[in-house]
Order: structure tokens, then sequence, then C-alpha cells
């Protein structure tokens, strides 16, 4: 208890820290998987894009990250400690990003897009007015379930000594007669801040369908 | 010709295959401006995919589509014939606008943004204008007290309704219908049909696939009757359903009116 007490100021910069590294990440590789989705296009982009999103699906996060880390700044790229986490948690979570959006796309009623190009809609008008409404509510609850688990994630950015929560608690622990408080305060603080994430979901998802009703109209 | 004389609309040798399928094989009309055409045929006959060339939805394998006496859906490039880009289709559709037998409104808008969606954003008309006039023509389709409802919570009925006032708010030339009652309970057909009805008693020149025999007997001026891709025979629906002369239009009409 007394360590948690002395490194509070510590800690309480580490989650700050977290927080924004998170929203920072979770914007960037958002957009970035939703532009890859969306304008991805024809047999070459689309096999490329597969391929992209299969080894940054399929490679476990700390390898990634080390990669970042350790490697890159061989070939005289190096972006530090946070430069380099961001860089891994952008390219892995783009990739799933993008697979998100891509199901989510393929699920919209193909029967709005005759009707908004019965219209007379454009491409780029239709995304804007109809695909993407669409897309936010077919694909809100994946992408906040992958969000969450990317909270945890971040934790592993402590093996590249970022000061994020997992680093202070790890430095906090070998000056610690008290580890289980220690850890305990931890994981309670990325519990909360993936719960942050889910109930936000749950209220949006809720609230889009009270209003809107089922997922594509109902249509059947 | 001029644009004004002629017929609106003129179809000719229209062939489109689908996978192996040769949905469409030459069919040629014509629909003149405030006439209404009903189209007929068995499924499988080519009916809607006839109706999605039309505004080119769909584009036709081969054949020609004269809109007020010009091609529609091919340019002339260096001599040569080319289908036409998707974006310079866009300003016909407008002209000929389309309902659809599932309803299709936008999920996530109210009625009223519905029906003013098209004029404001795709025709770039100023939003107060085009209020006012999607609000009249939810009151011609006796629906100015769901203007601020959602599709969800709408009958279909209601929702069919919507979405002939959301096609003719683009000021179109001509509706074209897809089976629009054929998703409808019995009792909600009535109310859809009521509107079609004012529409072509206003002179509005529509062409509407249907299986409502009454509606084609009574409000279509020519009955186009398809079969096998082909249009197997023409004319007055009151002659034609009354006698038909081809062995597969009365082997339909027994079938319809069983």
């Amino acid at each position: 208890m007394d360590v948690l007490a002395t490194q509070m100021p510590r800690f309480l910069q580490a989650i700050w820290l977290t927080i924004w590294l998170f929203a920072l990440i979770a914007t960037v590789s958002t957009l970035l998987g939703l532009v890859l989705a969306l304008f991805v296009n024809g047999p070459r982009g689309r096999r490329a894009l597969s391929v992209y999103t299969w080894i940054f699906r399929g490679l476990p996060e700390l390898v990634v990250l080390l990669f970042c880390f350790l490697a890159l700044p061989r070939i005289g790229i190096d972006l530090g400690a946070i430069g380099s986490a961001f860089l891994a948690f952008v390219l892995i979570g783009t990739a799933f990003h993008a697979e998100i959006f891509r199901a989510g796309l393929a699920a919209i009623d193909p029967r709005l897009i005759e009707t908004s190009r019965s219209l007379g809609m454009g491409r780029m008008l239709m995304l804007r007015r109809v695909i993407i409404p669409q897309l936010a509510r077919i694909s809100v609850t994946p992408w906040a379930t992958f969000l969450a688990g990317n909270v945890k994630m971040l934790s592993l950015a402590s093996a590249v000594s970022v000061g994020e929560v997992m680093m202070v608690t790890r430095q906090s622990l070998a000056i610690s007669s008290d580890p289980m408080t220690l850890i305990l305060f931890a994981g309670a603080v990325y519990a909360a801040m993936a719960s942050v994430v889910m109930v936000a979901e749950l209220l949006l998802s809720g609230l889009m369908r009270r209003r809107y009703g089922p997922i594509n109209g109902g249509m059947t | 010709m001029s644009a004004t004389d002629g017929p609106l609309l003129e179809v000719a040798g229209l062939e489109k295959t689908l996978g192996t399928q040769r949905v469409l094989r030459g069919v040629d009309f014509t629909v003149n401006r405030g006439e209404v055409l009903a189209i007929i045929g068995a499924s499988g006959s080519g009916k809607s995919t006839l109706l999605r060339c039309l505004n080119l939805l769909i584009r036709p394998d081969n054949g020609r589509i004269l809109w007020q006496g010009r091609e529609v859906g091919w340019v002339q490039n260096g001599g040569k014939r080319m289908p036409a880009r998707e974006r310079d289709l866009l300003g016909y559709r407008t002209q000929i606008s389309m309902v659809f037998q599932s309803f299709n409104l936008f999920p996530h808008m109210t009625a009223l943004q519905n029906v003013m969606e098209a004029p404001v954003m795709v025709m770039k008309r100023p939003r107060d204008e085009v209020r006012a006039e999607a609000e009249a023509l939810l009151e011609k389709v006796r629906l100015s007290h769901r203007a601020g409802a959602y599709p969800h919570q709408m009958s279909g009925g209601e929702q069919q309704r919507v979405a002939i006032a959301r096609a003719l708010a683009m000021r179109p030339e001509a509706l074209l219908f897809d089976e629009v009652t054929s998703a409808l309970d019995p009792e909600l057909k009535g109310e859809v049909l009521s509107v079609m009805r004012d529409l072509a008693s206003e002179g509005m020149t529509m062409v509407s696939v249907s299986h409502e025999m009454g509606f084609v007997r009574n409000v279509a001026d020519r009955v186009v009757f398809m079969h096998k891709g082909r249009v197997c025979e023409a004319g007055d629906p009151k002659d034609v359903l009354a006698n038909p002369s081809t062995a597969e239009l009365q082997a339909f009409v027994r079938s319809v009116t069983d």
C-alpha cells in the first residue's frame, strides 16, 4: 500500500499516457482501416491488403513491437520508445480495423446501394450519405470489441520501456513488499479503461437501435 | 423527330445475359409521355431486369434505349460505341426514378429526410424550398403525420408511399415501379395502388411491373406481356387480357386469376 501511495504521481502520469496513446492509436488505426476497406479495390489491391492484414493479425504483438523498437533503428529509423509503440499498434490495429470494416461493407444491404444509384448518387456521395452510416451501425460492435482488447495490449509497451501503467507497476513491484495490491491496481486500471469502451459501445448501439431500428432497417 | 413529339422512351433490341442466363432476348417497346405501361409476365420472364435496364441500373449487353429521342447509356468515342461511365448516367437516372418492391428507404433517415435526400444532396437544390416540396409530397401520399417517423416505425404500406414521394421529389419525367405491392399485406396494397392511380390520372408517365391484374386492367393504357425474355404480346389491357392470342398469355392469365 505504501509503495502505491508514494508512486501515485507516477501512476497518474502513466495512466494519462496510456489514455492518450490509446486514443491516438485507436483514432489513427480506425481511420486508416476505414480508408483501406473503402478505397482498396481491384483484385491486385485486394490481394495486397489481404497479405498485409494476414501478417499483422497473425504476428504476436510483442514481435511487431520489438521489431519497431530494436530492428528499425538498425536501418536508420529510430522512433524512440513511444514512437515505436505507436507504429507497432497502428500497424496491428489498422489490419484488424480494415478487416472489420471490410466485413461490415459486405453486410450492407445491396438494395440500399441500388437505391442510391437510382437516386442519381455518385460514389462519394453514396459513401458519405448511405454507406458510412450503415457501416457505423454494422461495425460498431466488432470495432469496439477489438478496441477494448487493444487497451490491454498496450501493457506490452512496457517491454520497450514506454512509461505506461504496466511499466510503472513493474518498477514499483521491485521495491514493494505488497505485490498483490500493485497488481490488482494495475489490473483495475486496464479493466476500467476497457470497460469505458465497452459501456460506450453498449450505449451507442442501443441508442442507434432505438432510433433507427434493426440493422439494415430490418428489410427482408 | 423532335424531343417532344416522339415517344418519351423507346427501347429496341434490348438483350441482357446474367451469368449464363439469357434474361432479355431482344425487347422492343415504346412509352409515350403521360402513358401508363404495365409489364406482366411469369416469374423469371425478365421483367425486373428489363425495368433496371431502363434507368441503366443494369447495363444491357445489346440494343438501344432512346430517351426523348436521344440514346442513353452509350457514347461515341473515336467512332467506337462505348458504354457510358456510371457518373454520366446519374443525371439521366434522376429523370426516370424508381420505386422498389422492398421499399428500400434509408433506415437512418426519417420519412421527410428520405424524401429530401436526392433533391438536396444530388440536385443541390436549396434546402428550404425542397423541404416545402417534400412536405407537400408527403401530404399527397397522405403521410403528413408520419414526416418525422423512421422507416422501422412505419408499416410496409406507409414505407412504400414514402418511397413514391421520394421518387417524385426528383421531379422525374417518368416513374418505374418494380412490383411495388408484392411485399405488402392485402389490406396495405390498396393505399399504395390508390396513390398510383392518382399519379396516373395526373398524367404521370409510368412503367409498372405488376401482378395486380385489377390495376393493369383499369389503370394501364397498355400492357406488355413478357415471356422468356421477349415481348410476347402487347396492347390495350382490356383486349389483351380478355382475349389473349398466344397460349403463353392464356396460361398466364389463367394462373393469376385462379
